[in-house]
């Protein structure tokens, strides 16, 4: 899978790169937008989507949104993720749009169902 | 006075399907009142199905009418609005815009179409089928392939169909499945199977998918169908967005290959693209290995060796959302499953009073070692009003029927209920059993082993077998301290004896005097079992070994953790010693 680097604009951020072979040598792992709290669960990577790249959410096992907000860019992982059937999480107190609902396969601000979530799936 | 509805539409098929979900409302709203369908004739007279099931969903359908005589009248985006400009003028009109493609699926415009919201979504309308069988059902898996056809309906079949169905039907076929194919045209030619193409109408595609196990298709109409009725999806992904279109009812599994510009649904490059690369780079490995994950087939090849690892988990408590009546189907289902589904079965019931729980009698079971169940009656134990036992279920039924090991996961649904709600299943312990020749106190023990005879079952595998040996130290242990221990299970199959203890397993004991022995203990150990959460809904305190993968998977689900003591598999004895003294001397 090649990986879409898209062109940098004066006002994006330069964002951190990811690894991309090391993250496609990996068995499983979650991607997270925010800082999910979460329990380690073992042979599961957590990563934390800081680049406005989504290739990686190609073969992720679930996209973990934790946000306070919704703005464009979480909007585009999650239609993304949406796109290749990847599990989609909301995990926080605020509820996302809701136009937007539907997208998600778990909506709760619990993060111990969300473990538990990923455990199964895992 | 009873208010005049009409919803202005002039689609094809899957937005057809997709807009019933807001009549579906409607109805439950405006009980009493008429609901038609105002459209343009130029769709209607391209759409015969459409024409066959706007005529069963609405009370009547009106071509080309500038709504006058309604007191209401909604109109959506994606009704294609362009057609209905008879409407516009109208001031009673209610309007709903939105639907972009950035994340909003296409049923939300219907929603705000009528004023509901996301959570009044309760599924679509789907026509009642007749009762006759349309498909002879054998233990096979059936696989239903339908491809976007470019003459009929949207007409951009040359864009989402997918050219490799016919090494698919072969593979398929080679694999065990029957293959059953829908559609128009010649979009399927060459494929093995069944072949209903251009031979029925919707009502009879509609039975037919109905009576199937899964259904293998592009993003066209007959997906959303088989998404109405509940059926398994895998969804051949290219052009069109699933984030507005893609399933909500149905379990599903996307097949999509990296391809920058896809989808590009109406975008620049929709229409024009020469190479269709998203939908012609899709291999038939791909597709199949997507359709062996769905362990909801009966003979599935693949069957993952614990249940609760399998795609796209659906709560039980959301699939009923669409039925009125659910069949469940104990047939693979061992102790642990069976309790853990009527106990949800009960809650269900409880919550929704209205809903019929039935049973499917199935003397046929896919386990080998099933004779230690076939004399237990769960009913005994646990008590649910059921409707109907169904020795044959009807064709019209089986899209409802459940089974904890294929079309939800009871452990999913036991931990979910318990982390959210701190709910965990109760029920009445029986009384002492005075017919077991057992000591006054006790605590049992329900070692497992990997035998021969449960090599089938998830229980009695190499991952979750306990050291026997240690339990021959624990049992000297506690025997010195007066305790007695009983051993129960069903271990006919060459397990070694425990020292020290009143080893019943050995003598042939049934499951419902296990249960019983439990129920009259002071304590409960053992290993990953169902006999745990028996105890645990008895109030027995529990302790149990527990291996990393079934923690993980749920293996606690249901167990009431103030009662309940998990040790990691592998435990020391003296722990185990420790544990069950300071709980012996709590009690």
């Amino acid at each position: 899978m090649k990986p879409v680097f898209r062109s940098k604009s004066a006002n994006v951020v330069d964002f951190k790169k990811v690894d991309v072979q090391f993250i496609e040598s990996l068995i499983q792992y979650v991607v997270t937008i925010g800082e999910a709290p979460l329990r380690s669960i073992s042979d599961v990577k957590f990563i934390e989507l800081e680049d406005s790249d989504f290739s990686i959410l190609c073969k992720t096992m679930a996209l973990v949104v934790c946000s306070s907000y919704y703005d464009g860019k979480i909007n585009g992982a999650i239609c993304f993720a949406v796109e290749y059937g990847i599990p989609v999480i909301w995990l926080s107190t605020l509820r996302p749009p809701i136009d937007k609902m539907f997208m998600f396969d778990l909506i709760t601000d619990n993060r111990n169902i969300v473990w538990r979530y990923l455990c199964q799936i895992k | 006075m009873s208010d005049k509805i009409a919803i202005g539409f002039a689609n094809c098929l899957g937005n057809f399907i997709l807009m019933t979900s807001a009549v579906k409302i409607l109805r439950k709203q405006y009980s009493h009142d008429k609901i038609d369908m105002i459209t343009d004739s130029f769709m209607w007279d391209h759409n015969e199905s459409v024409q066959i099931l706007a005529n069963i969903v609405f009370d009547s359908v009106k071509v080309d009418h500038d709504g006058s005589g309604y007191d209401k009248v909604f109109c959506g985006t994606w009704s294609q609005p362009e057609c209905l400009t008879r409407l516009f003028p109208r001031a009673n009109m209610s309007w709903s815009r939105g639907g972009s493609f950035t994340g909003t699926h296409e049923v939300m415009t219907y929603l705000n179409m009528i004023g509901a919201s996301y959570d009044d979504f309760e599924g679509f309308v789907i026509p009642d089928l007749p009762h006759e069988p349309f498909l002879k059902r054998d233990r096979k898996p059936i696989v239903v392939l339908a491809n976007s056809s470019h003459k009929r309906g949207s007409g951009r079949g040359n864009i989402t169909k997918w050219d490799k169905f016919q090494e698919l039907s072969y593979k398929l076929s080679d694999l065990g499945f029957d293959t059953i194919l829908v559609g128009q045209d010649e979009e399927l030619e060459g494929c093995k199977g069944v072949d209903f193409v251009g031979k029925l109408d919707i009502l009879s595609t509609i039975r037919v998918i109905s009576q199937c196990d899964l259904i293998v298709c592009p993003d066209m109409g007959l997906m959303h169908v088989a998404d109405a009725l509940g059926i398994p999806i895998v969804l051949l992904a290219g052009p069109t967005p699933i984030t507005k279109s893609g399933p909500l009812v149905s379990r599903y599994e996307v097949v999509r290959n990296f391809y920058a510009c896809a989808p590009c649904f109406q975008s620049q490059f929709w229409g024009i693209c020469k190479d269709k690369g998203c939908m012609s780079s899709i291999t038939v490995d791909q597709v199949l290995e997507k359709v062996c994950k769905f362990e909801c087939v009966e003979g599935c090849l693949t069957k993952g060796d614990s249940v609760l690892f399998k795609p796209n988990f659906v709560s039980l408590f959301n699939r009923k959302k669409t039925k009125q009546e659910l069949v469940y189907d104990p047939s693979e289902d061992r102790i642990g499953d069976l309790f853990g589904a009527v106990f949800l079965l009960k809650k269900i019931k409880k919550q929704n009073p209205g809903m019929r729980i039935s049973w499917r009698n199935t003397k046929h079971n896919v386990r080998d070692n099933s004779e230690w169940f076939e004399d237990f009656n769960i009913f005994d134990w646990i008590d649910l009003e059921v409707e109907n036992v169904y020795d044959e279920v009807p064709n019209e039924l089986w899209r409802n029927v459940i089974s904890s090991r294929r079309s939800f996961s009871v452990w999913h649904d036991l931990t979910n209920l318990g982390l959210s709600h701190g709910w965990y299943p109760k029920m009445k312990r029986k009384e002492r059993p005075s017919d077991l020749g057992l000591p006054e106190k006790y605590i049992t023990l329900h070692v497992i082993q990997k035998t021969k005879r449960g090599e089938r079952s998830t229980s009695y595998v190499e991952r979750r077998k306990m050291d026997l040996d240690k339990y021959d130290t624990l049992c000297n242990k506690l025997f010195k301290e007066g305790i007695h221990i009983v051993r129960v299970g069903h271990s006919s199959d060459h397990v070694r004896p425990i020292q020290n203890c009143i080893d019943l397993s050995a003598h042939d004991l049934s499951l419902d005097d296990s249960l019983r022995a439990i129920a009259g203990s002071d304590l409960f150990v053992g290993g990953d079992t169902g006999h745990k959460l028996v105890a645990s809904a008895m109030d027995i305190p529990c302790i149990i070994e527990i291996d990393d993968h079934s923690r993980r998977a749920g293996g606690l689900g249901g167990c009431d953790p103030s009662i309940v003591t998990a040790f990691k598999l592998g435990v020391s004895v003296d722990i185990l010693f420790d544990k069950i003294m300071e709980i012996l001397c709590r009690r």
